[in-house]
């Protein structure tokens, strides 16, 4: 099936170079820049196009007054021959969107394979609950609030719900995923500098959603290490 | 089989009905083009009842609140989001649509009524009931208050307890009643009832959308009926549906309402659609270029539209091979609606273009529906999807597309105001309501895309998003405005507007046109028919039965 | 003046079309109160219990009110019907009304069937611990859509007495159905499984319960049928028969479906 067996990190650097790749943060930057530029281009043409043209055939305008071929009462729509224009037009469209989605799903791969893909990186369970996060280690210490992560380390999350579905993302760090009760879902992120970081829940679960956050503390690695070694449950 | 229909000229004792001035008249009616007026009517005002909602949630963002800041409180807060979504999408959106529906339709395939005249009316009475239940519910506890989407567990009585919620829950449940049988009228009528020559191929294209959009409403609804009778028997009886985390109750709704979810949005959609197809070759006074191309695409989106609802659960822990079928289906999806956008566009070309009111709201419902399209592509990459999720990406996106099908609805309402109610609306002040409905969309919507990192339904926000936040609240009131003077201009034209003639429109060609305006209760004399390849009035015959009664057959 | 007296009057006269029925406004109103008094039945509060009383009686007066009346839409022949040129306006309906209620069905099967994945489908086993009720419920509604049919035939031979007989057998059929599965769900609730006991009870009884309103329903209509045939209708046109059917074996295959979903797998 696609991706099963498929693995990225084993072909040469220059495949890897056409899908963006890297932390969370890099790929969503790279993709939506693309998106965002062929978005706004695309838009400005059509759009403008549809002005201008709207304009020009402007009644009173010397374009194309004639009458005849004009819709009339009570007529049936004739038979159209026309439409080349038109699936030109469309296969055009689909081209450039297909070729987009097709680029973004290399990078989907590549983020959906990391977990498993990584040697060295650090896995927290997150369980949300109404109105915060519980972050839990895996030495079993656990923290309400606040995680503490190396930097430049792939940070696996395992994230679940303790009562309704809520949702565990951060702008920053371009990482979210579902808090579904009764499953957990997997995410990653990886942090490149050092910093605080916001989290909040993107899904609507009672009075007390607006304020659902929590903080991610980026820290080097051997702060964390320090951290580590020497926290206590709390 | 014998018409059982009395249609002598006169029309003089109105078969039984009241006149159209007394009370009672509305009460017992069922008459389409007396329903169609009543669902117009009634959906205008719950577009008021959500409006108002929007305007105090758009309050409450001119700037990040802490807690107990702001005009609204949490709960009602939540409350506003929540009841916001609802009414537009349920009371305001399709039974606005179906106003002109229920009044055109059946113009313009040569129907005197619709197939189930009580049953249409029926259908009209049970949505202003689950309209008023839903208001009732407010004074319940507070109405619910989980989001238009109703996830599940925050549904549940554990979560949720207030007996409001169960009240909005079970007005939208009769409402899904009401709508089904309105599937059934429309869908028997639309096939079975059409003049001679109208075959389907040569529908109207507002008639072929009304037609797809009640197939597509037969099967969604069912989905969100099935849904709501086990969120309101998990409610009222305690049965566990919905609860159980082994058993992946959270999942289970997500998939029973998307099911519903993402067809209801083309089904929202179409209507106007149609309608701007319509409004673009009357006032282009070109036909609509690659029609039957145009009907294809229709098609398709009918039925790819249930193969795509798992894309607003790309983030629940679906596996890899799921999210990329149905991200190929979400793709493809977007390519009919490519074509019939460049239909539109190219039907522009060698036009004679009119800039008229109802015109400038289509043209400008097709401009917006573009950009809420592209920024739709967005959202079915999935990579990107995953930080769209929960944002005002995902808000800015929908309400561009749906609220751009709301002008392409009040192009309707600008066209066919002369047909319905035999006055011109006052064209100037009806551009001065296009000009500040355009400004005031886009300050209101566009902004929210450079905001898109907002969480949704939430209060409080990055306080570098502000001025963003800000310009939205002031478009809001602008666009606020706009419903105002249009509203405005509906009601005073009504007494002091031109007499409209049959057609006011020089290249409108469908059927509705030829009648008188407003059309006469029985909507014409004698049979349309179109078997000799355009619009001809046949006139009755008489004959005798055996037992000497005069009946007269068509 | 009475039900009676009003259809005695209505098949003297022609048929005279009016656009006029006060009977939707009725059946929502009816509608509304109920389902405002359902929205807060567990308070046990009266106001709530009175809503819900009153507004399912104004709910059943006034949907006799609706089925009483004689009132036509608009009847063929049409122009253009593809694809439904030979199917009447009203089967088409029912036809449609039924393909909506597949889905339904399919929707209430298909989350029974998700819930019982994810809970391991070979560790569940059913809510019933006799097949034998279930099994019997078969057989009964199973000769009941033979005796609609055999009803639909008597109409054919304009034979009133016959058309009442089959009615009532189909009557009394689903009738025995219902109790049948009155019984068995009373020996279920003394062992302690009702529909908030856990998930299983949960989808056994809300599906199995949402195909017995079905039964209801159609039972309600069968006496409706009763009383007219009674009275001599269907013997011209027996068309609402038909319809009946055409509901009857929908409800009956549904059945087929639920019986090995829920009593057997």
């Amino acid at each position: 099936m696609l991706g099963s067996g498929f693995n990225f990190f084993s072909i040469g650097l220059d495949i890897l170079s056409i899908f963006p790749t890297g932390s969370r943060t890099f790929i969503f930057d790279q993709i939506f820049s693309v998106f965002l530029y062929l978005g706004t281009l695309v838009g400005v043409v059509v759009i403008a196009y549809m002005v201008i043209q709207a304009y020009r055939y402007r009644e009173g305008s010397n374009l194309d007054s004639s009458e005849e071929d004009r819709p009339k009462l009570g007529e049936l729509p004739p038979h159209s021959t026309d439409g080349k224009k038109l699936i030109k037009s469309l296969l055009l469209s689909a081209v450039v969107v297909i070729a987009l989605v097709v680029w973004t799903y290399g990078s989907l791969l590549y983020v959906e394979q990391t977990p498993t893909q990584v040697e060295d990186s650090l896995t927290v369970g997150v369980e949300a609950y109404q109105f915060g996060f519980i972050f839990t280690y895996p030495d079993g210490h656990t923290s309400t609030g606040v995680l503490r992560a190396p930097e430049n380390k792939v940070v696996i999350l395992h994230i679940t719900s303790r009562d309704v579905l809520h949702n565990f993302g951060s702008a920053d760090l371009r990482m979210k995923a579902d808090a579904v009760p009764g499953q957990i879902s997997e995410t990653w992120f990886i942090a490149e500098s050092t910093g605080t970081y916001q989290a909040a829940c993107y899904e609507l679960c009672g009075a007390g959603h607006s304020y659902m956050n929590a903080e991610i503390i980026i820290m080097e690695d051997s702060e964390f290490e320090l951290w580590n070694a020497t926290k206590t449950n709390g | 089989m014998k018409e059982t229909y009395q249609t002598d000229g006169g029309h003089s004792d109105g078969h039984g009905l009241p006149p159209m001035y007394s009370i009672k008249r509305w009460l017992v009616t069922t008459n389409h083009k007396d329903i169609g007026i009543l669902y117009i009517i009634t959906s205008l005002f719950f577009l008021v009842m959500g409006g108002v909602l929007a305007l105090l949630i758009r309050l409450q963002l001119w700037l990040p609140r802490d807690p107990g800041e702001g005009i609204l409180s949490a709960f009602a807060y939540n409350q506003s989001v929540t009841a916001h979504g609802l009414i537009m999408v349920f009371w305001f959106l399709s039974p606005f649509a179906f106003g002109f529906a229920n009044y055109i339709v059946p113009l313009q395939i040569g129907a005197r009524d619709l197939a189930f005249p009580r049953l249409n009316a029926l259908s009209y009475w049970l949505y202003l009931i689950s309209g008023i239940l839903l208001g009732v519910s407010f004074f319940q506890g507070g109405t619910f208050n989980g989001g238009w989407t109703v996830y599940a567990p925050l549904n549940l009585p554990t979560f949720t307890p207030q007996i409001g919620a169960t009240s909005a829950v079970l007005a939208l449940f009769i409402f899904s009643v009401a709508i089904t049988a309105g599937s059934v009228n429309f869908l028997t009528t639309i096939h079975r009832m059409r003049a001679k020559g109208m075959t389907l191929l040569n529908m109207p294209l507002f008639t072929w959308t009304i037609l797809l959009t009640v197939w597509m409403m037969l099967f969604a609804f069912a989905s969100l009926l099935a849904a709501l009778m086990i969120l309101s028997s998990d409610r009222i009886l305690g049965t566990t549906y919905f609860s159980g985390t082994g058993t992946q109750g959270s999942l289970l709704w997500t998939h029973l309402f998307w099911f519903f979810g993402h067809p209801e949005v083309y089904i929202v959609f179409f209507p106007a659609l149609g309608a701007m197809a319509e409004i673009f070759q009357t006032f282009t006074g070109r036909r609509i270029v690659g029609r039957k191309w145009f009907i294809a695409a229709l098609v398709l989106v009918t039925i790819q539209s249930f193969a795509v609802w798992m894309h607003h659960m790309f983030l629940t822990g679906i596996n890899l091979e799921v999210k990329t079928i149905f991200m190929i289906t979400t793709i493809g999806i977007s390519l009919p609606f490519d074509l019939m956008v460049f239909s539109l566009i190219y039907t522009l070309l060698k036009g004679k273009i009119q800039f008229t009111t109802p015109f400038l709201f289509a043209f400008g419902g097709l401009i917006l529906f573009i950009i809420g399209g592209i920024t739709g592509v967005f959202l079915g990459a999935v990579v990107l999807d995953y930080e769209f999720r929960g944002t005002y990406w995902v808000v800015a996106h929908f309400h561009y597309v749906m609220v751009g099908g709301v002008t392409g609805l009040i192009a309707g309402i600008y066209y066919w105001y002369p047909k319905i109610t035999g006055k011109m609306y006052d064209e100037f002040i009806g551009k001065i309501s296009f000009i500040l409905y355009f400004i005031g969309f886009n300050l209101l919507y566009f902004p929210l895309f450079i905001a898109w990192e907002t969480p949704r339904r939430v209060f409080t926000y990055h306080p570098s998003l502000i001025p963003w936040h800000q310009i939205a609240t002031i478009g809001a009131f602008i666009l606020a405005l706009s419903f105002a003077i249009m509203l405005y201009n509906f009601y005073k034209s009504l007494f002091d507007g031109e007499d409209a003639p049959d057609s006011p429109w020089k290249y409108a060609s469908t059927l509705e046109w030829s009648l008188p305006s407003p059309p006469p209760l029985e909507n014409w004399e004698g049979t349309p028919t179109y078997e000799n390849g355009f619009l001809e009035f046949l006139p009755e015959k008489k004959i005798k039965t055996d037992g000497g009664e005069t009946i007269h057959e068509k | 003046m009475g039900v009676k007296q009003f259809m005695k009057n209505e098949q003297k006269t022609q048929h005279i079309e009016t656009h006029a029925s006060i009977w939707p406004l009725f059946i929502s109103i009816g509608v509304l109160i109920f389902l405002l008094g359902l929205s807060g039945i567990n308070t046990g509060s009266t106001l709530y219990s009175s809503l819900f009383v009153i507004g399912l009686l104004i709910f059943s007066i006034s949907m006799i009110g609706f089925g009483a009346q004689r009132f036509q839409g608009p009847e063929g022949p049409f122009g253009e019907s593809w694809p439904f040129q030979g199917v009447e306006n009203m089967k088409t309906g029912v036809w449609l009304f039924l393909a909506s209620d597949v889905v339904l069905f399919g929707a209430f099967i298909g989350s029974a069937i998700f819930i019982r994945v994810a809970y391991g489908w070979t560790s569940w086993t059913p809510v019933p611990d006799d097949v034998l009720p279930g099994l019997i419920n078969t057989y009964l509604l199973l000769t009941s859509s033979f005796t609609v049919i055999l009803a639909l035939v008597a109409t054919e031979k304009k034979n009133r007495y016959g058309a009442v007989a089959a009615l009532t057998t189909t009557f009394l059929l689903g009738v025995g159905f219902l109790m049948n599965k009155g019984i068995e769900w009373n020996h279920l609730y003394h062992q302690g499984l009702w529909l908030s006991t856990n998930v299983k009870t949960s989808t056994f009884f809300l599906t199995t319960g949402l195909h017995g309103a079905h039964v209801i329903g159609g039972l309600v209509i069968t006496l409706w049928l009763i009383y007219r045939a009674w009275n001599g209708a269907y013997l011209e046109d027996n068309r609402t028969i038909e319809y009946f059917g055409l509901y009857w074996h929908f409800v009956d295959i549904v059945w087929l479906f639920l019986f090995p979903l829920f009593y057997i797998l």
